[in-house]
């Protein structure tokens, strides 16, 4: 797992980047229910769309990786979706 | 039972080393359950609001007493409640949610100062404070005295009276209670020394707000200049009585549904991260190899949407 981490930096970068890029972009939409939705979506897409290509890079792209990015991204939403709705 | 939980909750021999919470199937039921819930939510609250509604505790009186005591602890006199700025605080509030907009300007150019001077107050200095998504008024209270511009207007000199509307509803799509909170001082009353005590003279409004000001400041004095005894001050001594009323009735549903969504959300981000931690922890002691161990993924991805539940859970100000 650690060596995973130092070997992969600049994924894992991108990755923190663009969900604290998403957390600003939230932070400025607070009081507009739907924009922050929409915000949220996005991030979870990058973060799906983010480990499909980590994954295919790495050589490690099988069905039950998909399987959970998409159920991780699947509960994220939903949970949010309650939060907000 | 210990079992059971060291089975639900950490990797181990027989969850095939990964917590039964984040097998496939636990993260695909629990989605189905917060999707579920969600409807549930949404049907409950627009279907009997006395269960499922929006809890919260701010008055009128609490508000004055605290913005009254904030500047007596700054040397500056206390404001009085006045029903004209109270009517436009109040019909302030219903534009907002009619229009459905969060600012001090309406989508069509409506400024503050026309709630103000249509509700009869010929002013010469006034101000507005907005606030959303708090529950008590010692929270609004706090969250405008931390804000500079907010702060200048609960402190200013030039003030000499207040009006409060506090209503709940859907604004902006969210439900939230909305504060509206307008400051002035007429020009009779700058021309006038600061403390009168001729109070002889009677005025509509003073039966109504005698009881929401603590000290008795020289509000009365405005009857002394004749133009300024309008008809419309019987119609708005009733505004901040019936939102007092409404609050009464309104602010205690059985489940506070904000609340709710909010401690069910944190709860669930909360576990899900937990068990994440909890299997990068035991793994490494265990030296397990897995194909399926993105916890740093997905961690960030979780600790984002915390940080987003935080964020969002704080009220707002304007």
């Amino acid at each position: 797992m650690i060596t995973n981490l130092k070997t992969h930096k600049a994924y894992y970068l991108l990755l923190a980047g663009m969900q604290v890029a998403g957390f600003i972009l939230v932070l400025f939409a607070k009081g507009d229910k739907q924009l922050v939705m929409t915000y949220i979506i996005l991030s979870t897409c990058f973060y799906f769309v983010w480990a499909l290509v980590h994954h295919y890079v790495n050589h490690d792209l099988h069905v039950k990786v998909v399987l959970e990015y998409t159920l991780m991204s699947l509960l994220g939403l939903s949970v949010m979706y309650f939060f907000l709705w | 039972m210990k079992q059971f939980l060291r089975h639900l909750l950490t990797p181990h021999e027989s969850n095939n080393h990964r917590a039964r919470m984040l097998h496939h199937s636990s993260l695909f039921f629990l989605t189905l359950v917060m999707i579920g819930g969600s409807f549930l939510f949404s049907f409950g609250y627009k279907h009997d609001r006395s269960v499922l509604g929006i809890s919260y505790s701010i008055t009128s009186d609490d508000l004055l007493m605290m913005t009254n005591q904030k500047r007596q602890e700054n040397g500056l006199p206390p404001l009085s409640i006045n029903s004209s700025l109270a009517q436009a605080a109040q019909r302030k509030a219903d534009d907002m949610f009619a229009k459905n907009y969060w600012a001090h300007i309406a989508p069509d150019g409506t400024t503050p100062w026309y709630f103000i001077k249509s509700s009869g107050y010929e002013y010469i200095y006034a101000g507005e404070n907005l606030a959303r998504g708090y529950t008590t008024s010692s929270d609004v209270i706090n969250a405008w005295m931390a804000s500079p511009s907010h702060r200048e207007n609960m402190l200013s000199p030039n003030y000499k009276e207040i009006g409060f509307a506090i209503k709940d509803g859907t604004l902006t799509g969210d439900d939230t209670v909305l504060v509206v909170e307008e400051f002035g001082s007429r020009a009779a009353e700058s021309t006038q020394p600061p403390v009168q005590s001729r109070i002889e003279v009677p005025t509509p409004t003073a039966a109504v707000v005698l009881p929401l000001s603590k000290p008795i400041t020289p509000v009365p004095t405005t009857v002394v200049t004749p133009t300024l005894t309008p008809t419309p001050t019987i119609v708005i001594t009733v505004a901040p009585l019936r939102t007092t009323q409404v609050e009464a009735y309104r602010n205690d549903p059985l489940i506070s549904k904000p609340v709710a969504q909010k401690d069910i959300a944190l709860l669930v981000v909360g576990i899900i991260l937990g068990l994440l931690v909890v299997d990068i922890i035991v793994t490494r002691r265990k030296n397990v190899v897995r194909i399926l161990s993105h916890n740093i993924d997905h961690i960030i991805f979780f600790g984002m949407l915390l940080l987003i539940i935080l964020l969002l859970t704080r009220g707002g100000i304007l």
